[in-house]
């Protein structure tokens, strides 16, 4: 059997330092929460001539009175703030050698992986000799955007327009939908960038209350990654974010999901494509039995691409994963993009891929897959720096500690083929399972 | 130039020629234990002919699917065994095939990855299967707009070169291509001689070459394939074809004539770019987008090169065509009232461009990804790091230079996307 060298290395040493990183020279991580609620990450990582500063804005579609505040308020953060305008954020950034991410670009495959329904996201990467004048700007940014007008109007048309796009595409209909299914009646079955109506009844008002309510110490994290000493920049944190006041809206019990027989969601689209979203919720992240789901949805991945994509020729894309929330859980989901004309085929082979974790349980092989693959996926995902802030963001949102990633590696070890076939029996039968799909698919045909 | 990047640019690279005529380029770096491999074959979708359109990225396919000794699953299955991830990607003047390891395997990865590129035997049985997958690709990308607006600007801009095509070819392309027809594409293009291997991360140098000499194979005895020469892009006038499609938004695509990376003015030209890109100093945008009644909601530039083939783009993207026209109208007094551009703005965009080099170089998979496209457009590393080094020097005069080269004069070729009843459906 392979085993990784630098494995028990790390998940000796990785776990009691706390690393979430995966640099041989990382530093501890230096943890606090301002008296005024902020939730503060710093780690010091030599090397690269980079800084990352990261920000976690939690409760994003709760928070919301009017569906598209949350997106329309990150994309204006960077329109003016303080005494700075749209053209002297951008001067400044560009001087600094700064770039700065607050939505993603609907155009690049993938682009949504750090963005969720739970929290919203400010990243800015800066070279590293310049990390306090950055984090002077992000400071401004994110604790007093100013909303101009005329930007609010032109972030509104812009979001119209897109949303009137994606009405017409396949996937991102079909993922709206299936969130809506899972847990409808929740801040979770909202659209992540709003409505058309929605975005059109907002005004300046919506986003300023908005902003207040959402953009409060005690509903954000701050992760800093630089090769500055963690107590210089601890210090410049607190100077900039510690008078940063506010209170939001004291977080009350989250609505449950509406008990609804709704499994199956089917949109007609005159499109070639179809896209396919199954799946259903699962316990929180912290839960015994999420192991044994991930290494059943990284075994399903395998045996999908396998059966459908290689076999069959189904599809281009395709595979399972697990999604967690603060308020509702987790989810397991399944996802495909296939020929309209092949929906049915493409969702049957789905169901048989998925009876099959039970029939023919996970081999030893597969297993010591899913452990490698997951290291690699560690290596690979924490190589900038803007991901390990980012990492250490959402394990400190889902408070599961800065070495979630070492520690699940050293759990799923541990799931044996039992473990998987129960979490499958006890989870993913065909009863629990909700169904999204859009494309030329009529509902007739099923 | 700021001193991180300077430190970047100077890492040691090293550049070699094995026997066999591969280039390999190295570039040690031990802080992660990973190691990309990015081998760039330089075949690319321009050497298809009218009738094996999609061949070359089809080709791609079909080498992850067996060779003389391994299955296509225990390619796979060599691969996911160590946590590597492999994947690959055809572009028009190229192909690259890219794994990132973990560098205790690296070894095996490079030697499971020379055997799909260079011992693959396009198994007849995962022929039509292949076929199926890449139409389900096509279709994957023609839901989405932007795709298939970019897909209709070639389509329109470059008519007449094989730049018009699209990279996976046409659904009748693909069904109709024979195996016989790939197996020579494939003997002719995948050889050592033709590739160039880019090598990042914790790896030993002397390690690596030794391991590509053994793997590759010698130098085939026949010459290089030869290719026909594309003319560069230079378009005669004023070209702009108007066109129904089925989404609600409008989008103005035009291509005007470029520089190829190796003019001295490259560098330049792509500092204009960001400079016309600049939500605080591009005159363009601020009439077009920034003003009190803007004309477009999204507008952008981009300076795109391949092997002597080089444009300028700029995308527009409105709610009516009329707006579209009037904000491309817009275009020539915004670039004049760039005269006035001050030495601040250059310096800025220079820091700006450079840093954003370095994000993209933390990653070992961006950093082979994006070196693939310097290597396929030269020889080597050299041009690379020459534009790079020449970035840091840009002055407003080039910039001003680079502008008159190219929309002095204005000659441009594209294409108005517009929803069917002028703008509502």
């Amino acid at each position: 059997m392979n085993t990784h060298r630098y494995l028990p290395w790390f998940l000796g040493l990785g776990v009691f330092l706390g690393i979430a990183g995966c640099q041989k020279s990382s530093q501890p991580i230096v943890r606090t929460v301002l008296p005024n609620g902020l939730t503060v990450l710093v780690k010091t990582v030599p090397g690269t001539p980079v800084a990352a500063i990261h920000l976690m804005v939690g409760r994003r579609l709760a928070l919301e009175k009017k569906p598209g505040e949350s997106v329309l308020t990150q994309m204006l953060l960077t329109k003016g703030a303080g005494d700075l305008d749209r053209a002297a954020i951008a001067q400044t950034l560009e001087s600094l050698g700064a770039r700065v991410k607050t939505v993603d670009n609907p155009y690049i495959p993938f682009d949504d992986y750090y963005n969720s329904r739970d929290y919203a996201y400010v990243r800015l990467e800066v070279l590293d000799e310049n990390l306090f004048p950055a984090l002077d700007l992000f400071h401004t940014m994110v604790t007093s955007p100013t909303f101009p007008q005329d930007e609010i109007r032109r972030a509104k048309q812009r979001l119209t327009l897109q949303l009137k796009e994606n009405e017409r595409v396949p996937r991102w209909v079909a993922r709206n939908k299936f969130y809506a299914l899972l847990y409808p009646g929740t801040p979770l079955a909202r659209p992540l960038e709003g409505t058309l109506e929605g975005v059109h009844s907002i005004e300046r008002s919506d986003l300023v209350a908005y902003h207040q309510r959402a953009y409060v110490p005690r509903n954000c994290i701050l992760a800093v990654v630089s090769s500055a000493p963690a107590q210089e920049v601890l210090s410049k944190i607190r100077e900039l974010f510690g008078p940063w006041q506010g209170a939001g809206e004291a977080p009350g019990a989250p609505p449950p999901p509406q008990p609804t027989e709704k499994r199956e969601s089917i949109v007609f689209l005159d499109n070639d494509r179809a896209d396919i979203y199954m799946g259903t919720t699962i316990p929180p992240i912290q839960h015994e039995d999420i192991p044994a789901l991930r290494v059943a949805a990284m075994v399903l991945s395998y045996r999908m691409s396998n059966v459908l994509r290689e076999q069959r020729g189904l599809a281009y894309r395709l595979g399972a994963f697990t999604e967690f929330f603060n308020d509702y859980g987790g989810l397991f989901g399944i996802t495909m993009g296939t020929s309209s004309d092949q929906f049915q085929e493409a969702r049957d082979g789905i169901l048989e891929v998925l009876r099959s974790l039970i029939e023919e349980p996970p081999t030893p092989q597969e297993l010591r897959r899913v452990v490698n693959a997951q290291w690699g996926s560690f290596l690979r995902y924490h190589q900038r720096k803007i991901n390990q802030a980012y990492y250490l963001s959402l394990y400190e949102h889902l408070g599961v500690g800065y070495a979630y990633d070492l520690q699940q590696i050293a759990a799923l070890r541990k799931v044996t083929p039992d473990d998987v076939v129960r979490v499958v029996q006890k989870y993913l039968t065909p009863d629990r399972l909700v169904l999204s799909a859009a494309g030329r698919i009529q509902k007739n045909k099923e | 130039m700021p001193w991180g990047i300077l430190l970047m640019l100077t890492v040691a690279v090293q550049e070699t020629t094995l026997s066999n005529g591969m280039k390999v380029i190295l570039k040690e770096d031990h802080s992660v234990p990973l190691v990309n491999v990015t081998v760039v074959v330089k075949s690319g979708s321009v050497y298809e002919s009218d009738s094996t359109l999609g061949m070359t990225h089809f080709l791609e396919h079909m080498l992850f699917d067996g060779t003389e000794t391994q299955t296509r699953q225990q390619i796979r299955d060599r691969f996911d065994e160590h946590g590597t991830y492999f994947n690959a990607f055809t572009r028009e003047d190229f192909t690259a095939y890219l794994i990132t390891a973990p560098s205790e395997f690296l070894e095996d990865a490079i030697e499971n990855q020379a055997d799909m590129l260079m011992h693959s035997i396009l198994p007849k049985k995962e022929f039509e299967k292949e076929k199926k997958v890449v139409i389900q690709e096509m279709h994957k990308d023609r839901a989405n707009p932007e795709s298939v607006a970019d897909e209709i600007f070639k389509k329109v801009a470059f008519a007449g070169t094989p730049y018009a095509e699209p990279v996976l070819g046409y659904e009748e392309t693909i069904q109709q291509v024979q195996r016989g027809t790939v197996w020579n594409y494939y003997k002719r293009f995948y050889r050592p001689d033709n590739m160039i291997a880019i090598v990042i991360g914790d790896f030993r140098s002397q390690d690596v070459i030794k391991t590509f000499e053994r793997v590759y194979g010698p130098r085939p005895s026949q010459p290089l394939p030869k290719v026909r020469p594309i003319p560069p892009f230079e378009p005669k006038g004023q070209v702009l074809k108007e066109q129904v499609w089925q989404f609600p938004s409008c989008y103005l695509m035009v291509a005007f004539p470029a520089l190829p990376a190796d003019h001295t003015l490259a560098p330049a030209l792509e500092v204009l770019t960001e400079i016309l890109n600049s939500s605080s100093d591009s005159p363009y945008l601020q009439k077009v987008l920034y003003s009190d009644s803007p004309l477009v909601t999204e507008a952008s530039f981009s300076y795109v090169r391949h092997l002597g083939f080089e444009y300028l783009q700029l995308t527009l993207k409105t709610d009516s065509p009329s707006k579209a026209r009037k904000a491309l109208a817009l275009l020539p007094e915004s670039l004049e009232e760039l005269s006035s551009l001050g030495e601040d703005v250059v310096q800025r965009v220079r820091t700006s461009i450079l840093a954003s080099h370095a994000f993209e170089s933390e990653n070992l998979t961006y950093e082979g990804m994006g070196l693939a496209y310097w290597v396929a457009l030269g020889s080597g590393y050299d041009l690379y790091e020459s534009y790079y080094q020449r970035m840091g020097e840009v002055t407003v005069d080039q910039v001003l230079q680079a502008r008159d080269q190219v929309f002095k004069p204005l000659r441009y070729r594209g294409v108005l996307l517009r929803p069917s009843q002028g703008g509502k459906r």
